[in-house]
Protein backbone atom coordinates (compact mmCIF):
# COMPACT_ATOMS: atom_id res chain seq x y z
CA UNK A 1 0.00 0.00 0.00
CA UNK A 2 1.00 3.56 -0.62
CA UNK A 3 2.00 5.87 2.30
CA UNK A 4 -1.07 8.04 1.72
CA UNK A 5 -3.28 5.03 2.20
CA UNK A 6 -1.49 4.19 5.41
CA UNK A 7 -1.97 7.73 6.63
CA UNK A 8 -5.68 7.63 5.74
CA UNK A 9 -6.16 4.37 7.57
CA UNK A 10 -4.23 5.65 10.56
CA UNK A 11 -6.38 8.77 10.64
CA UNK A 12 -9.58 6.70 10.47
CA UNK A 13 -8.40 4.46 13.28
CA UNK A 14 -7.27 7.40 15.38
CA UNK A 15 -10.56 9.19 14.72
CA UNK A 16 -12.56 6.17 15.83
CA UNK A 17 -10.41 5.78 18.93
CA UNK A 18 -10.79 9.47 19.74
CA UNK A 19 -14.58 9.23 19.42
CA UNK A 20 -14.60 6.24 21.74
CA UNK A 21 -12.42 8.10 24.21
CA UNK A 22 -14.78 11.08 24.02
CA UNK A 23 -17.76 8.87 24.81
CA UNK A 24 -15.86 7.27 27.68
CA UNK A 25 -14.98 10.68 29.10
CA UNK A 26 -18.62 11.83 28.87
CA UNK A 27 -19.80 8.62 30.50
CA UNK A 28 -17.28 9.01 33.30
CA UNK A 29 -18.26 12.62 33.92
CA UNK A 30 -21.98 11.77 33.97
CA UNK A 31 -21.32 8.88 36.34
CA UNK A 32 -19.38 11.26 38.61
CA UNK A 33 -22.27 13.71 38.69
CA UNK A 34 -24.77 10.95 39.41
CA UNK A 35 -22.55 9.52 42.13
CA UNK A 36 -22.35 12.88 43.86
CA UNK A 37 -26.12 13.24 43.54
CA UNK A 38 -26.65 9.78 44.99
CA UNK A 39 -24.31 10.50 47.89
CA UNK A 40 -26.15 13.74 48.64
CA UNK A 41 -29.52 12.00 48.61
CA UNK A 42 -28.17 9.19 50.76
CA UNK A 43 -26.80 11.65 53.30
CA UNK A 44 -30.06 13.58 53.37
CA UNK A 45 -31.99 10.34 53.79
CA UNK A 46 -29.81 9.31 56.74
CA UNK A 47 -30.25 12.70 58.38
CA UNK A 48 -33.99 12.45 57.85
CA UNK A 49 -34.08 9.00 59.38
CA UNK A 50 -32.07 10.22 62.37
CA UNK A 51 -34.58 13.05 62.91
CA UNK A 52 -37.51 10.66 62.59
CA UNK A 53 -35.88 8.28 65.06
CA UNK A 54 -35.33 11.15 67.46
CA UNK A 55 -39.07 11.91 67.33
CA UNK A 56 -39.98 8.25 67.75
CA UNK A 57 -37.68 7.93 70.77
CA UNK A 58 -39.17 11.05 72.35
CA UNK A 59 -42.67 9.60 72.05
CA UNK A 60 -41.50 6.16 73.18
CA UNK A 61 -40.19 7.65 76.43
CA UNK A 62 -43.45 9.49 77.10
CA UNK A 63 -44.48 7.25 79.97
CA UNK A 64 -41.23 7.58 81.90
CA UNK A 65 -41.10 11.32 81.30
CA UNK A 66 -44.75 11.67 82.29
CA UNK A 67 -44.14 9.94 85.62
CA UNK A 68 -41.12 12.12 86.33
CA UNK A 69 -43.03 15.28 85.45
CA UNK A 70 -46.05 14.23 87.56
CA UNK A 71 -43.81 13.72 90.58
CA UNK A 72 -42.16 17.08 89.95
CA UNK A 73 -45.50 18.89 89.72
CA UNK A 74 -46.92 17.15 92.79
CA UNK A 75 -43.83 18.05 94.81
CA UNK A 76 -43.93 21.63 93.58
CA UNK A 77 -47.49 22.23 94.84
CA UNK A 78 -47.14 20.21 97.99
CA UNK A 79 -44.46 22.52 99.33
CA UNK A 80 -47.04 25.16 100.12
CA UNK A 81 -48.99 24.33 103.29
CA UNK A 82 -52.06 26.20 104.44
CA UNK A 83 -51.09 28.92 106.91
CA UNK A 84 -52.69 28.76 110.33
CA UNK A 85 -52.11 32.35 111.24
CA UNK A 86 -51.81 35.75 109.64
CA UNK A 87 -48.54 37.50 109.06
CA UNK A 88 -49.16 39.37 112.29
CA UNK A 89 -49.40 36.08 114.15
CA UNK A 90 -53.17 36.03 114.61
CA UNK A 91 -54.43 32.49 114.44
CA UNK A 92 -57.20 31.83 111.96
CA UNK A 93 -58.90 29.16 114.00
CA UNK A 94 -58.71 27.64 117.40
CA UNK A 95 -58.14 30.83 119.32
CA UNK A 96 -61.59 30.58 120.79
CA UNK A 97 -60.67 27.23 122.34
CA UNK A 98 -59.56 27.53 125.94
CA UNK A 99 -56.01 26.54 126.67
CA UNK A 100 -57.29 23.53 128.53
CA UNK A 101 -59.34 22.27 125.65
CA UNK A 102 -56.95 19.57 124.59
CA UNK A 103 -59.74 17.82 122.76
CA UNK A 104 -60.11 20.77 120.39
CA UNK A 105 -56.37 21.17 119.98
CA UNK A 106 -56.01 17.51 119.13
CA UNK A 107 -59.03 17.79 116.87
CA UNK A 108 -57.44 20.61 114.91
CA UNK A 109 -54.21 18.71 114.61
CA UNK A 110 -56.05 15.70 113.25
CA UNK A 111 -58.01 17.93 110.87
CA UNK A 112 -54.85 19.47 109.53
CA UNK A 113 -53.24 16.07 109.07
CA UNK A 114 -56.28 14.86 107.18
CA UNK A 115 -56.30 18.05 105.14
CA UNK A 116 -52.64 17.54 104.29
CA UNK A 117 -53.40 14.00 103.15
CA UNK A 118 -56.24 15.29 100.96
CA UNK A 119 -54.01 18.03 99.60
CA UNK A 120 -51.23 15.57 98.79
CA UNK A 121 -53.68 13.34 97.00
CA UNK A 122 -55.07 16.34 95.12
CA UNK A 123 -51.62 17.53 94.10
CA UNK A 124 -50.58 14.07 92.98
CA UNK A 125 -53.75 13.68 90.90
CA UNK A 126 -53.44 17.12 89.34
CA UNK A 127 -49.74 16.58 88.72
CA UNK A 128 -50.50 13.35 86.91
CA UNK A 129 -53.22 15.05 84.91
CA UNK A 130 -50.99 17.93 83.86
CA UNK A 131 -47.91 15.82 83.23
CA UNK A 132 -49.35 14.09 80.18
CA UNK A 133 -50.16 17.37 78.47
CA UNK A 134 -46.78 18.83 79.37
CA UNK A 135 -44.82 15.87 78.07
CA UNK A 136 -46.91 15.57 74.92
CA UNK A 137 -46.47 19.27 74.23
CA UNK A 138 -42.69 18.93 74.55
CA UNK A 139 -42.80 15.87 72.31
CA UNK A 140 -44.88 17.72 69.73
CA UNK A 141 -42.53 20.68 69.70
CA UNK A 142 -39.57 18.34 69.24
CA UNK A 143 -41.44 16.48 66.50
CA UNK A 144 -42.12 19.80 64.80
CA UNK A 145 -38.43 20.70 64.87
CA UNK A 146 -37.45 17.31 63.53
CA UNK A 147 -40.05 17.57 60.78
CA UNK A 148 -38.61 20.95 59.92
CA UNK A 149 -35.12 19.43 59.70
CA UNK A 150 -36.43 16.70 57.42
CA UNK A 151 -38.16 19.30 55.26
CA UNK A 152 -35.02 21.39 55.13
CA UNK A 153 -32.95 18.39 54.00
CA UNK A 154 -35.50 17.63 51.32
CA UNK A 155 -35.37 21.29 50.29
CA UNK A 156 -31.60 21.08 49.97
CA UNK A 157 -31.86 18.03 47.74
CA UNK A 158 -34.55 19.69 45.65
CA UNK A 159 -32.51 22.87 45.38
CA UNK A 160 -29.48 20.90 44.24
CA UNK A 161 -31.50 18.98 41.67
CA UNK A 162 -33.11 22.11 40.31
CA UNK A 163 -30.24 24.56 40.44
CA UNK A 164 -27.02 22.59 40.13
CA UNK A 165 -27.66 19.16 38.64
CA UNK A 166 -28.69 20.39 35.15
CA UNK A 167 -25.54 22.53 34.92
CA UNK A 168 -23.37 19.67 36.09
CA UNK A 169 -24.96 17.31 33.57
CA UNK A 170 -24.51 19.86 30.82
CA UNK A 171 -20.85 20.08 31.71
CA UNK A 172 -20.55 16.29 31.91
CA UNK A 173 -22.16 15.91 28.52
CA UNK A 174 -19.40 18.10 27.10
CA UNK A 175 -16.60 16.40 29.00
CA UNK A 176 -15.55 14.26 25.99
CA UNK A 177 -16.12 17.02 23.52
CA UNK A 178 -12.39 17.58 22.83
CA UNK A 179 -11.79 13.95 22.06
CA UNK A 180 -14.95 13.69 19.96
CA UNK A 181 -14.07 16.78 17.99
CA UNK A 182 -10.56 15.56 17.40
CA UNK A 183 -12.00 12.24 16.26
CA UNK A 184 -14.40 13.98 13.92
CA UNK A 185 -11.59 16.08 12.45
CA UNK A 186 -9.44 13.03 11.88
CA UNK A 187 -12.31 11.14 10.29
CA UNK A 188 -13.06 14.10 8.06
CA UNK A 189 -9.44 14.30 7.00
CA UNK A 190 -9.42 10.59 6.29
CA UNK A 191 -12.59 10.89 4.23
CA UNK A 192 -11.17 13.75 2.17
CA UNK A 193 -7.99 11.84 1.75
CA UNK A 194 -9.68 8.59 0.78
CA UNK A 195 -10.17 9.10 -3.03
CA UNK A 196 -6.60 10.17 -3.49
CA UNK A 197 -5.16 7.51 -1.27
CA UNK A 198 -7.24 4.75 -2.78
CA UNK A 199 -6.75 6.07 -6.36
CA UNK A 200 -3.00 6.25 -5.96
CA UNK A 201 -2.99 2.79 -4.62
CA UNK A 202 -5.15 1.50 -7.45
CA UNK A 203 -2.97 3.22 -10.05
CA UNK A 204 0.12 1.76 -8.51
CA UNK A 205 -1.47 -1.65 -8.57
CA UNK A 206 -2.52 -1.18 -12.19
CA UNK A 207 0.94 -0.06 -13.21
CA UNK A 208 2.44 -3.00 -11.46
CA UNK A 209 -0.03 -5.37 -13.14
CA UNK A 210 0.55 -3.77 -16.52
CA UNK A 211 4.26 -4.20 -16.11
CA UNK A 212 3.84 -7.80 -15.36
CA UNK A 213 1.38 -8.26 -18.26
CA UNK A 214 3.77 -6.58 -20.64
CA UNK A 215 6.36 -9.07 -19.68
CA UNK A 216 3.89 -11.80 -20.47
CA UNK A 217 2.51 -10.10 -23.71
CA UNK A 218 -0.89 -9.37 -22.25
CA UNK A 219 -2.70 -6.00 -22.23
CA UNK A 220 -2.45 -3.83 -19.16
CA UNK A 221 -5.20 -3.80 -16.57
CA UNK A 222 -7.64 -1.28 -18.04
CA UNK A 223 -7.69 -2.95 -21.45
CA UNK A 224 -7.76 -6.33 -19.82
CA UNK A 225 -11.10 -5.34 -18.59
CA UNK A 226 -12.30 -5.02 -22.15
CA UNK A 227 -10.61 -8.25 -23.04
CA UNK A 228 -12.05 -9.99 -20.09
CA UNK A 229 -15.66 -9.04 -20.73
CA UNK A 230 -17.49 -11.55 -22.80
CA UNK A 231 -19.94 -9.28 -24.54
CA UNK A 232 -22.50 -10.86 -26.86
CA UNK A 233 -21.30 -10.84 -30.46
CA UNK A 234 -17.74 -9.92 -29.57
CA UNK A 235 -14.82 -12.23 -29.65
CA UNK A 236 -12.31 -12.12 -26.85
CA UNK A 237 -9.71 -9.46 -27.66
CA UNK A 238 -11.96 -7.64 -30.13
CA UNK A 239 -11.59 -4.35 -28.23
CA UNK A 240 -7.87 -4.64 -27.70
CA UNK A 241 -7.26 -1.79 -30.11
CA UNK A 242 -8.57 0.59 -27.45
CA UNK A 243 -5.73 -0.22 -25.18
CA UNK A 244 -3.32 2.53 -26.35
CA UNK A 245 -6.10 5.12 -26.04
CA UNK A 246 -6.81 4.09 -22.51
CA UNK A 247 -3.19 4.25 -21.60
CA UNK A 248 -2.98 7.81 -22.97
CA UNK A 249 -6.26 8.92 -21.31
CA UNK A 250 -5.99 12.06 -19.10
CA UNK A 251 -8.09 10.42 -16.37
CA UNK A 252 -5.62 7.64 -16.04
CA UNK A 253 -5.17 6.59 -12.52
CA UNK A 254 -8.76 7.25 -11.60
CA UNK A 255 -10.64 4.02 -11.01
CA UNK A 256 -12.40 3.01 -14.18
CA UNK A 257 -16.18 3.29 -14.00
CA UNK A 258 -16.61 -0.26 -15.22
CA UNK B 1 -8.97 22.58 23.53
CA UNK B 2 -12.14 23.41 21.60
CA UNK B 3 -14.03 25.04 24.52
CA UNK B 4 -17.26 23.91 26.24
CA UNK B 5 -19.48 26.91 25.61
CA UNK B 6 -19.16 28.04 29.25
CA UNK B 7 -20.70 24.87 30.70
CA UNK B 8 -17.87 24.40 33.17
CA UNK B 9 -18.08 27.97 34.37
CA UNK B 10 -21.86 27.78 34.68
CA UNK B 11 -21.68 24.50 36.60
CA UNK B 12 -19.11 25.98 38.94
CA UNK B 13 -21.24 29.07 39.48
CA UNK B 14 -24.42 27.03 40.08
CA UNK B 15 -22.62 24.79 42.56
CA UNK B 16 -21.11 27.72 44.40
CA UNK B 17 -24.43 29.57 44.63
CA UNK B 18 -26.39 26.56 45.82
CA UNK B 19 -23.76 25.58 48.38
CA UNK B 20 -23.71 29.15 49.65
CA UNK B 21 -27.53 29.18 49.86
CA UNK B 22 -27.61 25.92 51.80
CA UNK B 23 -24.84 27.14 54.08
CA UNK B 24 -26.80 30.31 54.85
CA UNK B 25 -29.95 28.30 55.58
CA UNK B 26 -28.06 25.86 57.82
CA UNK B 27 -26.16 28.46 59.77
CA UNK B 28 -29.24 30.67 59.94
CA UNK B 29 -31.28 27.78 61.33
CA UNK B 30 -28.67 27.00 63.98
CA UNK B 31 -28.35 30.63 64.96
CA UNK B 32 -32.12 31.19 65.06
CA UNK B 33 -32.62 28.14 67.24
CA UNK B 34 -29.78 29.25 69.48
CA UNK B 35 -31.35 32.70 69.88
CA UNK B 36 -34.77 31.24 70.72
CA UNK B 37 -33.19 28.61 72.98
CA UNK B 38 -31.28 31.22 74.92
CA UNK B 39 -34.28 33.51 75.26
CA UNK B 40 -36.70 30.75 76.23
CA UNK B 41 -34.59 28.39 78.31
CA UNK B 42 -35.59 26.45 81.44
CA UNK B 43 -34.86 29.46 83.61
CA UNK B 44 -37.27 31.58 81.58
CA UNK B 45 -40.10 29.09 82.13
CA UNK B 46 -39.22 28.69 85.83
CA UNK B 47 -39.31 32.47 86.15
CA UNK B 48 -42.67 32.53 84.38
CA UNK B 49 -44.02 30.09 86.94
CA UNK B 50 -42.50 32.12 89.78
CA UNK B 51 -44.02 35.30 88.33
CA UNK B 52 -47.42 33.64 88.11
CA UNK B 53 -47.21 32.50 91.71
CA UNK B 54 -46.00 35.91 92.81
CA UNK B 55 -48.92 37.52 91.00
CA UNK B 56 -51.63 35.26 92.37
CA UNK B 57 -50.42 34.02 95.75
CA UNK B 58 -50.79 37.28 97.72
CA UNK B 59 -54.37 37.63 96.48
CA UNK B 60 -55.09 34.02 97.33
CA UNK B 61 -53.53 34.32 100.80
CA UNK B 62 -55.49 37.49 101.42
CA UNK B 63 -58.67 35.74 100.43
CA UNK B 64 -57.72 32.80 102.61
CA UNK B 65 -57.13 34.98 105.62
CA UNK B 66 -60.43 36.76 104.99
CA UNK B 67 -62.29 33.47 104.55
CA UNK B 68 -60.71 32.14 107.73
CA UNK B 69 -61.92 35.16 109.65
CA UNK B 70 -65.38 34.84 108.14
CA UNK B 71 -65.45 31.17 109.02
CA UNK B 72 -64.39 31.84 112.58
CA UNK B 73 -67.00 34.53 112.92
CA UNK B 74 -69.66 32.24 111.48
CA UNK B 75 -68.70 29.45 113.85
CA UNK B 76 -68.74 31.79 116.83
CA UNK B 77 -72.06 33.33 115.80
CA UNK B 78 -73.48 29.86 115.60
CA UNK B 79 -72.00 28.96 118.94
CA UNK B 80 -69.83 26.36 117.30
CA UNK B 81 -66.44 27.63 118.37
CA UNK B 82 -65.61 24.46 120.22
CA UNK B 83 -67.28 21.80 118.14
CA UNK B 84 -66.65 18.98 115.75
CA UNK B 85 -68.02 21.21 113.01
CA UNK B 86 -65.20 23.67 113.66
CA UNK B 87 -62.72 20.83 113.42
CA UNK B 88 -64.25 19.58 110.17
CA UNK B 89 -64.26 23.10 108.78
CA UNK B 90 -60.59 23.40 109.61
CA UNK B 91 -59.95 20.34 107.46
CA UNK B 92 -62.06 21.74 104.62
CA UNK B 93 -60.27 25.06 104.86
CA UNK B 94 -56.80 23.55 104.62
CA UNK B 95 -57.92 21.37 101.71
CA UNK B 96 -59.41 24.43 99.99
CA UNK B 97 -56.08 26.19 100.45
CA UNK B 98 -54.32 23.25 98.80
CA UNK B 99 -56.82 23.45 95.94
CA UNK B 100 -56.15 27.18 95.53
CA UNK B 101 -52.41 26.58 95.50
CA UNK B 102 -52.96 23.98 92.85
CA UNK B 103 -55.15 26.31 90.83
CA UNK B 104 -52.31 28.84 90.76
CA UNK B 105 -49.86 26.11 89.80
CA UNK B 106 -52.18 25.02 86.99
CA UNK B 107 -52.43 28.57 85.73
CA UNK B 108 -48.64 28.76 85.74
CA UNK B 109 -48.40 25.52 83.79
CA UNK B 110 -51.00 26.85 81.39
CA UNK B 111 -48.99 30.04 80.83
CA UNK B 112 -45.82 28.02 80.35
CA UNK B 113 -47.42 25.71 77.81
CA UNK B 114 -49.11 28.54 75.98
CA UNK B 115 -45.80 30.37 75.77
CA UNK B 116 -44.01 27.23 74.59
CA UNK B 117 -46.54 26.84 71.79
CA UNK B 118 -46.25 30.51 70.80
CA UNK B 119 -42.47 30.30 70.80
CA UNK B 120 -42.46 27.11 68.71
CA UNK B 121 -44.85 28.74 66.25
CA UNK B 122 -42.73 31.90 66.07
CA UNK B 123 -39.53 29.92 65.57
CA UNK B 124 -41.21 27.85 62.90
CA UNK B 125 -42.36 30.98 61.08
CA UNK B 126 -38.86 32.46 61.12
CA UNK B 127 -37.28 29.25 59.87
CA UNK B 128 -39.85 28.83 57.12
CA UNK B 129 -39.03 32.32 55.93
CA UNK B 130 -35.32 31.51 56.09
CA UNK B 131 -35.81 28.30 54.10
CA UNK B 132 -37.60 30.22 51.40
CA UNK B 133 -35.30 33.21 51.15
CA UNK B 134 -31.96 32.03 52.63
CA UNK B 135 -31.71 35.58 53.94
CA UNK B 136 -30.01 35.28 57.31
CA UNK B 137 -30.22 38.97 58.08
CA UNK B 138 -33.97 39.10 57.62
CA UNK B 139 -34.39 35.88 59.61
CA UNK B 140 -32.38 37.23 62.54
CA UNK B 141 -34.30 40.49 62.53
CA UNK B 142 -37.56 38.58 62.44
CA UNK B 143 -36.34 36.27 65.21
CA UNK B 144 -35.45 39.22 67.42
CA UNK B 145 -38.88 40.75 66.87
CA UNK B 146 -40.62 37.47 67.63
CA UNK B 147 -38.53 36.95 70.76
CA UNK B 148 -39.34 40.47 71.94
CA UNK B 149 -43.05 39.84 71.35
CA UNK B 150 -43.01 36.58 73.23
CA UNK B 151 -41.03 37.74 76.23
CA UNK B 152 -43.83 40.07 77.23
CA UNK B 153 -45.59 38.77 80.35
CA UNK B 154 -48.84 36.97 79.59
CA UNK B 155 -52.17 38.51 80.51
CA UNK B 156 -53.08 37.20 83.95
CA UNK B 157 -56.82 37.35 84.64
CA UNK B 158 -57.95 37.87 88.22
CA UNK B 159 -58.07 34.82 90.40
CA UNK B 160 -61.66 35.38 91.42
CA UNK B 161 -63.23 34.30 94.73
CA UNK B 162 -61.77 30.93 95.58
CA UNK B 163 -62.98 30.41 99.19
CA UNK B 164 -66.59 31.57 98.87
CA UNK B 165 -68.26 28.34 99.94
CA UNK B 166 -66.07 27.74 102.96
CA UNK B 167 -68.55 29.12 105.49
CA UNK B 168 -71.61 29.02 103.27
CA UNK B 169 -74.57 27.33 104.78
CA UNK B 170 -73.05 27.22 108.23
CA UNK B 171 -75.23 29.92 109.76
CA UNK B 172 -78.29 28.73 107.90
CA UNK B 173 -77.85 25.19 109.14
CA UNK B 174 -77.35 26.34 112.70
CA UNK B 175 -80.43 28.55 112.54
CA UNK B 176 -82.55 25.76 111.14
CA UNK B 177 -81.43 23.38 113.82
CA UNK B 178 -82.19 25.93 116.50
CA UNK B 179 -85.74 25.98 115.24
CA UNK B 180 -85.94 22.25 115.30
CA UNK B 181 -85.67 21.96 111.56
CA UNK B 182 -83.43 20.00 109.29
CA UNK B 183 -82.00 17.93 112.11
CA UNK B 184 -80.38 14.63 111.50
CA UNK B 185 -82.64 12.03 113.12
CA UNK B 186 -80.51 9.27 114.58
CA UNK B 187 -83.03 7.35 116.65
CA UNK B 188 -86.12 7.74 114.55
CA UNK B 189 -86.10 4.11 113.47
CA UNK B 190 -85.64 2.69 116.96
CA UNK B 191 -88.94 1.45 118.46
CA UNK B 192 -90.03 3.58 121.42
CA UNK B 193 -88.44 6.74 120.11
CA UNK B 194 -90.42 9.25 118.20
CA UNK B 195 -89.39 12.12 116.10
CA UNK B 196 -91.08 14.86 118.03
CA UNK B 197 -89.45 14.55 121.43
CA UNK B 198 -86.63 12.05 121.08
CA UNK B 199 -83.74 13.13 118.97
CA UNK B 200 -80.08 13.67 119.37
CA UNK B 201 -78.63 16.99 120.25
CA UNK B 202 -77.46 18.32 116.95
CA UNK B 203 -75.01 21.08 116.46
CA UNK B 204 -76.32 24.32 117.85
CA UNK B 205 -79.35 22.48 119.13
CA UNK B 206 -81.17 23.26 122.30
Amino acid sequence: MEPLTWIMLALMAAGTAASAQGQRKTGQARAGVMQEERERRSKQQKEGEASAMNTAEAFAQTKAKEEARAAELAASSAKIAAPTETAAGTKFLGIEAPQTSTQMVEGYKGAQARAQARADQHHAAMGKLSAFGDVMLDNSILAGKNAQDIGQGAGFTQGWQQNVLPALMERANGAGRDWATAGDVMKLAATIMAPFALGQSAAASAAKAAGEAAKQGVLSTPTNMFNAYQLPGLQPGALSHLSPMLKAAPWRGVPFPL
Amino acid sequence: MFGDGGAKKEAKRARKEEEARQFRVKIGTQETRRKFGEAFNDKYYDDLMATTKAAYTPDMERQFAEASKQLRASLLRAGLGNSQVAINKEEDKAAAHAGAVNEIEQRGIGFQNERKKDVAYAENTVLNQLNQTADMGAAFANASAQIANNTKPPAMPMLGQVFTDLSAGLATQADLERYNQNRYNVFGRIPGWNERNRYTRNVGGT
